[in-house]
This record gives C-alpha cells, structure tokens and sequence, in this order.
C-alpha cells in the first residue's frame, strides 16, 4: 500500500503495466548491477521454482495472427500460486514465459521487472534464461541483474524494483522468468490482501492464479468481476484460469485503466467496516493533540472566528507551508507520522500532512476525519473485497457547523482552495470516521474547468483592432495548471501562454501576458494579453456598410478540449462552464447597425448561449457555454462530439457597421 | 377573369424584390391569377419530394413551384387563412447556416432598405441537436416588408424556409408554428 501522491491519471497506463503484470519492460537500465542484500537472492539462477519453467510451444497460427494484429510479444505462460503459510507468512511463485513477435517488441519489452518491498518481502529468482527461436537456452548471467530504488523524486521507500536483461533475444525467442517472493505479514498493521489481474495490454495464452492456505490457517476471501474466469475450489485450494486473454484495449482518454481491467481479489480482512476502524485507529493515534499543536493551532485561527475561517487558516498551513517528502519506509508506508514530528519537520506525505491538519482541526474545535481516496479508481462496484490497496491516497474532510456537506479537503495541494482536485472528484473513498464505514465515492462536481474571459475590443476605422483580453481559470481541473504555472520560471509560462495563444488564435502576433492572482487560492488566477491586429476581419459591403466577422478563439479552443476519441472504454468528461464578455467599441466615425445571432442551443449535453447588448456604449456580447461533468460511452461521445461541432460552429461573431 | 388577391400580388412582387429570382416580371405577376392550391392535411407530418418535412396548421395550401419564387423552389406555400406565402429551398450539407444568411441578407439588402435584421440560432425541436436560424427582416422599398427565414441545417441537407407574412400577430404566429416544425 503506497499512499504517496500518485502522478495524473494521464500514466495510468503505464502504472497498469506495472501493476498489471509486476513486470516492467524498461527502455534503459539502472547503474547499479545486483550485488547481496538481505531481501534479494538469485543463485543459483539455473532453478525451475515449483511451477516449472519449461517453456511452452506457441501454436503457430496464432501467433502469426497476433503479430499481424501488431503486438509486439505474447505472454505464453503466466502463473501465480499463493501459499498462506501456517506461520502467518505469505509465500507466492510466479513463472512468466513471454515470446517474442517482432524486433519492436524485443526492443521495447526485452527486460522483465519485478518490483519488492524490501521491508517486508524476499524475492528469490528462481529461473532466468532465454530460449532462442532455435531451441537453445541461454542464461541470464547473475552479474547482470540491476537493482534499482523505484524512481520518484519526492518518494522514498523500500520499494525496490530487480531488473532482469534477456540476453539473445530475437522475434521467435522466449523469455522465461521464474520468481519466488514471501511476504512478512506478521509486523505489518494491516490485513493482508492482493488484486491480481488476467489481462494486460498484452495478449495472454494461458493465465493461473492457485492460492492454498496450510491446515489450520483461515482460507482468505476471494471474489473476481471477470466472467471468462473459471474457478475451482479444493478443500484447502482455489485455482483460477483464463486461456487466449485478448489484449487490453487501450484507448484516447480513460481515466483508470483499473476500472476497466478485470481482477482477482484477495483478503484476510474481516469487512469493510473492520478495515476502516483499523487504519481510523492507526490515524487517530498519531492525530492526538499535544501542547505545541494545541499552540499552533491557537496562533493560526487567533482572530477567526467563523469555522470554515479557521479551517481556511489550518489548512492553508498544512497546504502551503509544509512541504510534499514521502518517506515510506516499513510501516511508514501505510501508518502516518506523529503529527508533531510532521509539524517540528516540516514535510510529509498525504497521510502525515492529514494526519497534522485533523490534529491542528481537533485542537481548533473542528469535527474532522480522513478519507481513503484513490486517484486511480471511479468504479465503486470495482471495489471486490475490503483491501487497503485499492486506495493510494488520503484527504481530509470537515464538518462545519452550519454546513449541510462535508468539507474536503486535499492538503497535499499547494495553493489551493477548500476543494478537492478534479481527478478525486468522483472517485472511490473510505471514510475513517466512527460507525460501520463502506467504501463510496467522493461528490462529483460539474465542473471541471470554470473560465471567464473579459475582452474589450478597440476597432479602428481602418479595421485594425486593439485587443485586451483576460482569462480567469477556475475550478478543480484548474488547480495542476496553478501549481505548475507557481512552479515555472517567468520565460518558460510566458512561452507556454505564447504557444498556446499561437495554436488558438493567430500565429502573426505574441502579445505580452500578465498573470494575476495566482498565489491566492480563493480566487481565480487571471491571464492578461494586449495585441493590436493591424488588419482585422472587417470588410466593407456597401457604400458606409462594413461587416465585422470574429470568433471566440478561447470558447473553441475550451470546448474542443473536452473532446476525446475513446473507442472502446468509457470518457470522463470533466466538464466546463465559459462565459465571455466581449465589448466591441467601433471607431468614432462608425456605429452598430445589426448584430449576429442570439444563440439558444440548448440539450441535455449542454448549452451555448449569447446575446448582444447594444445598451452599452458599442455593443457588449456576452456567451455562456456549459457542458457538465458526465461520463460517456463511446456511442454516447460521438453525440457529444456533435454537439460540440454544432454550437461551436454557429459560435461566430458578426457586426454590420455604418 | 380571375383577379389576383391583393396578397399575392404583394407578395410575389416582395418576393421578386428580394433576390429570390422571379420568372417573370411584376407585371405578369400583377396580371397572373393565383393558381388554385392543394390543401395539405393539418397536423400530420408533411414529407416534401426533397425529403424534408414539416408539420403544418390548417389552412396551408401548396401551390406550383415557380407561382411565387421561381423554378429552383423546391416546394411552395399559401396561407389562405392570412395570405402569407413560404417557399423552400434544399442546399447541400455543405451549405453552413452562415454563407447562407449573408447571402439571403445581402440579396435582401439590394431589394430595398433592410430596416431591421434580428436571427437566432437554437436546436430544432423536433429533431436532435439539428442548428436552425431564425431570421426576421423588415425591408423597404416601395412598400414595407416583414419576412421571417428558417434555415435548418441537418446532416443531409440545408433547407431555407423564406416566408413572407403580413403585418398582423396571426400572419406572425402561424408562419412561426409552420417554420419551427421545419426537419431538414
């Protein structure tokens, strides 16, 4: 269980490689070459493990008809047996025979990984070798193997991931990796569980999963949501199978490929409710109050008297001022640090900075708790088994007199306002709250992204415009956009602004951009750009007539980013409200004859609206556009593609001037 | 001899005026008899030869292509109940909402002075996420003119619906209700 501040779900498909299969191919190798440590051991390397590596014969048809369809390697044979020791230890083999369909898969998944927690866990290698297209076996050289910390900059742990070369490669060889691992669980402060899964992006000849447990040890829960697996129960055994796995679809935006990968739970843990109470516990003891958090508290909320004002002041404490490290070593990994060490040290990971921001409520009269939560996972009825592992990250949220809904908050944002991050709305959570808790999914905003654009719009009589243009971003979506525009140099957002007004609006001017407000998370952060176009889109029609044709380069650029090409798996959409205040001022010599059209689309998917105000000096025009937060199937995303065609392309703007 | 209705006069001649191509002149039209219309039924849907469809009140008539538009209308019709007149026009798909309200402004703008130009754009109501401008002009040259135009563009075919009313709340209502039911 990681509960470190997972990257965006734009990596999920590579965080579902890893977990998928536990095995990583990797591009490049790490420096350091395998040398002894206590967790690891690989001689001799020329073993079978109990599962036999003998390599299986791929039948040849299909696996032309694979390479044909464009994969790159099929995994023959990959199989996990489980044993629940007697001594309450977790002992798993694993054998994995991947074949080889092309040079590109070879130079891209050539290398297996298999990833361990060296607190808790021993791997032993028991088999690496090559069989090459012409039958010849070929051992991994021990000196090979490459032993590497899994890469984070602001994560450290016992995570250690082995990296294993296949020498000889080539279309039509197999590379055969056979792996024991044995899990300590007797020290660990959770129950113990696993999620194995039976497709991956690759296609899978045979998979099997066969989980014992030895007399006397409680048989584990186990419950899968894939209906092409068979299962067979024995006395003190179940085993399951799938055979000719198709590979996972991948596609233009989903959210989590773990939503849509079928699994296989396993877990020791009684219920929900008992899970929750345990990690609750593990929380609240390290949440107590001490006199320097009770001082603490009283120094930042001196003054505030309104609860959501004092919880403002808390968090915006935890938030800003201590700063993200993750040190998960052992236990650390899943139970937080005393919130005053977190305090006295100034750093820590979401649970420890939780942890800090329930103590420092606590101590401020607040009713708060936390919140499980993952990043990566939206589908509740995913959720199999009670297992910790389905979560990755912790909140925070508060019940405020006076106010009907819980407040949430994520402290593990800089920056940011009393809101949780779009990629947690939604989301599944635990609350670790007192009573029977179950897991649930957080509330669903219908906005991700909240824009307001204000332009004023100077025309000459020659058609050449002056422009003045600012742009407040607003809601959860917005709040990665912040962090990064605080974190970039002033050159680099410039250039970032300059590339993005070039691919929207004109690649002939680079105005000059102020930003505005961006170190107040209470309010919207502003973008400010002045261009002078020096030839406008006015054309004259008749004798004293001209027209102005224009567009709203932002509402098209907004809107069609809501779009996606998902074929097969579901979009979440994250939702948008615009609204933009254009006020056109013609030059003295010119007035308003007519307006454009008054737009009134309006669906289920949406609206676009606008009017032209001529009671103002020149004319203001005002456009809403809405499109809510929803999740659409395929079919579903071709009409919500069409909708964003239509209303965008009756979007323009058009003025007859005499 | 049959003398033609004061609003068919009128209108043929606002019609001619406003760039929709009149086979003949003012004067023939002045002189022409109004061919007897074929009543179409109220309240069931009317599916036109071009594949378009309305659902029209009672008291619609269709009269031959070109008696009041010229030969490239694809259909035309009488009110008989208040002598207002529409005639329909297919474009391709390709045709945008826009390019074909400038031109039907601009073709209006050379017949007379366009006193008033109002369009809004919504989804038709009888069909799904199908864009449809309403336009209402008020020109002048000899005589003054109220039109309403509904362009519905649809995945097929663009349909411009040119209705020409007069100057009373029931001419207005009635031309609404049949325009609006316009599926492309």
């Amino acid at each position: 269980v990681r509960r470190g501040r997972r990257a965006a779900p734009a990596a999920g498909r590579q965080a579902l490689a890893a977990t998928v299969a536990g095995l990583l191919a990797l591009a490049a190798l790490p420096a350091a070459a395998a040398a002894p440590q206590a967790w690891f051991h690989a001689e001799p390397l020329r073993g079978a493990g109990p599962l036999g590596v003998e390599p299986a014969q791929p039948d040849a048809a299909r696996r032309e008809r694979l390479r044909e369809a464009g994969h790159g390697y099929v995994d023959l044979v990959w199989n996990t047996r489980i044993r629940l020791r007697a001594d309450g230890d977790v002992e798993s083999h694993t054998v994995l025979q991947r074949h080889f369909l092309s040079e590109s898969g070879v130079a891209s998944n050539g290398n297996l990984e298999v990833l361990v927690d060296a607190a808790r866990e021993k791997l032993h290698l028991d088999a690496a070798f090559t069989q090459t297209r012409d039958g010849e076996r070929v051992e991994v050289p021990h000196g090979t193997l490459q032993i590497g910390d899994a890469p984070h900059p602001f994560v450290f742990s016992d995570l250690k991931r082995v990296v294993v070369p296949y020498p000889g490669l080539s279309p039509g060889a197999t590379a055969v990796l056979a792996f024991t691992r044995v899990h300590h669980t007797r020290a660990w402060p959770l129950p113990w569980g696993e999620i194995l899964f039976f497709q991956s992006l690759a296609p899978i000849e045979a998979r099997e999963v066969h989980v014992e447990w030895d007399e006397g040890v409680a048989a584990p829960r186990w419950l899968d949501d894939d209906p092409a697996l068979t299962c067979e129960r024995g006395e003190r055994h179940v085993t399951c199978r799938r055979s000719a796995v198709e590979a996972l679809p991948t596609d233009g935006a989903v959210a989590s490929y773990f939503d849509v990968v079928p699994h296989l739970a396993l877990s020791t843990a009684t219920d929900w409710p008992v899970l929750a109470r345990r990690i609750q516990e593990l929380v609240e003891e390290r949440a107590r109050v001490t006199p320097t958090l009770q001082a603490r508290a009283d120094r930042l909320t001196a003054g505030a008297l309104a609860p959501r004002d004092r919880l403002e002041r808390l968090y915006r404490f935890v938030s800003d001022e201590i700063r993200y490290v993750a040190m998960e070593h052992g236990a650390s990994a899943v139970i937080p640090r005393p919130a005053e060490q977190t305090l006295a040290q100034r750093y820590g990971d979401c649970k420890d900075k939780v942890t800090l921001l329930l103590a420092l409520s606590s101590a401020a009269g607040l009713e708060a708790h936390a919140v499980l939560a993952s990043f990566q996972r939206y589908e509740l009825d995913r959720l199999l088994l009670p297992e910790s592992a389905y979560f990755d990250h912790m909140i925070a949220c508060v019940a405020l007199p006076d106010e009907p809904e819980l407040v949430c908050v994520d402290p593990t944002l800089t920056r940011a306002g009393l809101e949780l991050p779009a990629e947690l709305h939604g989301a599944v959570a635990l609350s670790l709250r007192d009573g029977p808790q179950h897991p649930h999914t957080l509330p669903r905003g219908p906005y991700g992204w909240d824009i307001a654009v204000e332009e004023r719009v100077e025309m000459g009589c020659d058609g050449s415009a002056r422009r003045t243009t600012e742009r407040r971003f607003a809601g959860p979506a917005s709040f990665s956009l912040r962090a990064w525009l605080l974190a970039a140099p002033s050159d680099e957002q410039q250039r970032f602004f300059a590339q993005e007004y070039h691919d929207s609006v004109s690649l002939e001017v680079t105005p000059r951009f102020e930003l505005r407000d961006l170190s107040e998370p209470n309010r919207p952060f502003a973008l400010t750009s002045h261009v002078e176009e020096r030839s406008g889109t006015t054309a004259a029609v008749s004798t004293g007539v001209v027209e102005h044709y224009d567009v709203d380069p932002w509402l098209i650029t907004y809107a069609r980013a809501l779009l996606a090409e998902n074929r097969v798996h579901t979009y979440r959409m994250p939702g948008l409200r615009y609204r933009a205040v254009q006020d056109y001022a013609p030059c003295a010599q010119q007035s308003v004859r007519f307006t454009g059209a008054r737009l009134a689309f309006r669906s289920e998917l949406g609206r676009l609206e606008r009017h032209y105000d001529r009671s103002a000096p020149g004319v203001r025009i005002v456009t809403e556009f809405e499109a809510p937060a929803r999740d659409f199937t395929p079919d579903e995303l071709v009409t919500f593609r069409r909708f964003i065609a239509t209303t965008l392309g009756q979007s323009q703007i058009w003025l007859s001037l005499e | 001899m049959p003398t033609p209705r004061a609003a068919f006069a009128l209108a043929m001649l606002a019609l001619c005026l406003s760039g929709l191509g009149c086979a003949t002149s003012d004067a023939a039209h002045r002189t022409r008899a109004l061919p007897q219309g074929e009543p179409i039924a109220a309240g069931v849907p009317y599916e036109s030869d071009a594949g378009f469809s309305l659902l029209p009140g009672s008291g619609w008539a269709r009269v031959p292509s070109g008696t009041v538009g010229d030969t490239s209308s694809t259909l035309e019709l009488h009110d008989e109940m208040t002598g207002s007149f529409v005639i329909f026009y297919v474009h391709g798909s390709a045709a945008t909402l826009d390019a074909l309200v400038a031109n039907r402004r601009a073709a209006l703008a050379q017949s007379g002075d366009v006193k008033e130009f109002q369009e809004e754009r919504h989804f038709s109501s009888r069909a799904a996420l199908v864009p449809v401008s309403t336009a209402h002009y008020r020109v002048r040259s000899d005589v003054e003119r109220r039109l309403m135009v509904v362009t519905a563009h649809g995945s097929e075919r663009t349909v411009e619906a040119v209705g020409l009313m007069q100057r009373n709340v029931a001419s207005e209502l009635r031309m609404k209700a049949l325009l609006e039911s316009l599926v492309p």
